[in-house]
């Protein structure tokens, strides 16, 4: 066995370069001189730093990174805040207060929970348009059966049209994500690409080619307008569904654009105990549009926050399926 | 769970009346043992892909296994091993690792001459585990393998007296067949990442199978047991065996463990003539 790590300053520094420059699969899309930044911040390295000076160097790194998923832990959590600065397209408040509200008329809408009591998701429809059904997911993470998936997709079939919430959905499962998307169509497609790094040169690297499936099911929601709403906060394995059903005809994105966070995640140790997670992977679509630095929805729409009534996105949702519902 | 202490007490002192005759237990030509091993461990662990910090933390191993000795003909082995442990970094205040480990095998060897056997091992099921909850998507990593060993048998009779006998063994592996998780980075099937195989179809991608693994040789995935035992008359045996391994599904990252054991093997059954 090789002898355990040093955890000098310097050494520290060095290592957590090292991982970025030989696992970080987005060098180049980020833009990140990784040679520079190790050399430039390494030389201003010194042993009589404390902890939190140190942390504070390496986090330069992350940072540089603009990614999502890629973070640093050791007394505190860095990571990049793709969303800083970013315009609002999801009000809880707005949403909850004006739509989802049980005390107000909110048309059928069932707040399913998870086994704990607590607040999975929406489904039912809403009375801006009683034959378009609404369903929210806060997270890909749900206390949902292969039954319950079957049973919803059956209740959301009466429709005829079908808006989908993914706003502040900050990701979960991909398998969970992409066994709903399975749901919106009946053929075999391709939908891009994941290129993962196998190895520490740039060049190490190997491709997946990804294809939506079919789902075997007799409830899938099929030749009917699906609208899809968006804002910076869609990430991860939101974006593993979005991209999954992107190249569907019948579906459109409103909102905001995404955060991205397509690729796949690793998570490791440094030697004095620092949490690392990167990056190992990018999303390319089959038109090769990149996910990882999100992606901007076919309608762009705010919210208006001085305007607590309304839920903008949500209203010109429907006003665009409406049109769509008897073609 | 009384009632199957009781039983397993009786057992023991079953054996240990059987052992107490002071009879000669090596004149036989034919042995059959169904027995079973308890021992503790010492394991170590470093994955170059990750950190060279090492990993290390005592566990404990049990084995299930029957043998057969035909004297200057054959001997052969089917055994089944689980172990538990806990690693941690040492130098750093992290979650324990816990690791487990399953193998099950079959050994024959033919006789050279009285005292030494030559032959092979196979692995049926080999599958190793590691679980810390602070490692994010990394928590789980696990490894498939499926070995071919070449191994060897040295049996001293007479090393103390007639109530002592030695036997020591080692395994080789040649060739294997094994599967990964993570690859290089990311927490799914090494076998799948290279071969472009990755699916959100399923949770597939995140389990090693044997299906996806691929063939290594004796120079990228080497994995060497010893096995030290002392056999007191027909039942009890007290042993140390070492195994290492160590393999590089990325070239200059390997991955090693290591692992001593101090195990006690009672024989429940022992048919000899």
């Amino acid at each position: 066995m090789k002898p355990n790590p040093e955890v000098s300053n310097k050494a520290i520094f060095n290592e957590y370069a090292k991982l970025v420059k030989e696992k970080f699969a987005m060098l180049k899309l980020k833009g990140v001189d990784i040679d520079h930044l190790r050399d430039s911040i390494g030389a201003t390295i010194t042993e009589d730093m404390n902890e939190s000076e140190l942390f504070s160097k390496l986090t330069v790194i992350t940072e540089s990174l603009k990614d999502g998923h890629s973070t640093l832990e050791g007394d505190t959590l860095f990571y990049y805040d793709f969303a800083k600065g970013q315009p609002k397209a999801y009000d809880r408040d707005i949403l909850f207060n004006n739509y989802l509200n049980p005390a107000i008329d909110s048309g059928y809408i069932t707040e399913y929970k998870d086994s704990q009591g607590r607040p999975d998701y929406f489904a039912g429809h809403l009375p801006l348009n009683p034959e378009v059904a609404y369903i929210r997911f806060p997270s890909w993470i749900l206390d949902i059966t292969d039954e319950g998936i079957e049973d919803l997709f059956k209740e959301i079939n009466r429709y005829k049209g079908l808006i989908i919430d993914l706003r502040d959905n900050g990701g979960g499962d991909p398998v969970l994500a992409t066994k709903f998307a399975k749901h919106f169509t009946a053929e075999e497609i391709y939908i891009g690409y994941e290129r993962f790094k196998t190895g520490p040169a740039e060049g190490d690297t190997s491709v997946s080619k990804l294809y939506l499936k079919p789902a075997t099911s007799d409830n899938k929601f099929l030749d009917k307008p699906v609208i899809i709403l968006t804002d910076i906060w869609c990430f991860s394995a939101t974006t593993t569904f979005m991209y999954s059903v992107y190249p569907l005809s019948n579906v459109k994105f409103i909102g905001y654009k995404t955060g991205g966070g397509a690729g796949s995640v690793a998570t490791g140790i440094l030697a004095n105990g620092w949490i690392w997670n990167l990056s190992v992977s990018e999303f390319i679509d089959y038109q090769g549009n990149h996910w990882d630095n999100g992606h901007w929805p076919d309608i762009e729409q705010l919210i208006d926050e001085n305007n607590p009534d309304v839920d903008e996105v949500l209203e010109r949702a429907y006003d665009e399926i409406g049109p769509l519902l008897h073609r | 769970m009384k009632n199957k202490f009781i039983y397993f007490i009786l057992l023991l002192f079953t054996g240990f009346y059987s052992f107490s005759q002071n009879n000669s237990v090596n004149n036989f030509t034919k042995t059959n043992n169904l027995y079973f091993t308890v021992g503790g461990i010492y394991s170590d662990y470093q994955d170059t892909k990750f950190s060279n910090l090492r990993y290390s933390g005592l566990g404990s191993q049990m084995e299930l296994g029957f043998d057969n000795l035909k004297k200057a003909k054959h001997y052969q082995n089917a055994n089944f091993s689980f172990e538990f442990s806990k690693e941690k970094a040492n130098s750093l205040e992290v979650s324990k690792t816990t690791v487990l480990d399953f193998n099950l095998s079959y050994k024959y060897l033919r006789a050279v001459n009285e005292t030494f056997f030559i032959g092979a091992k196979a692995d049926v099921i080999g599958f190793n585990m590691r679980s810390n909850p602070n490692m994010g998507n990394n928590n789980l990593a696990s490894i498939m393998s499926n070995h071919l060993y070449v191994s060897a048998m040295y049996i001293n009779e007479d090393v103390i007296n007639e109530n002592w006998c030695l036997s020591v063994s080692s395994d080789l592996s040649l060739i294997s067949i094994q599967d990964e998780v993570p690859s290089f980075g990311v927490a799914y099937s090494n076998g799948m990442v290279v071969n472009g195989e990755v699916t959100f179809d399923s949770h597939d991608s995140q389990l090693p199978s044997y299906t996806k693994g691929s063939f290594h040789g004796i120079w990228d995935n080497f994995r060497f047991f010893i096995d030290f035992n002392m056999k007191y008359k027909k039942r009890l045996y007290f042993s140390y065996s070492w195994q290492m391994r160590r393999f590089s599904s990325v070239k200059n990252y390997p991955t090693t463990i290591g692992v001593h054991a101090l195990k006690v093997r009672f024989n429940i059954v022992n048919r000899s003539k």
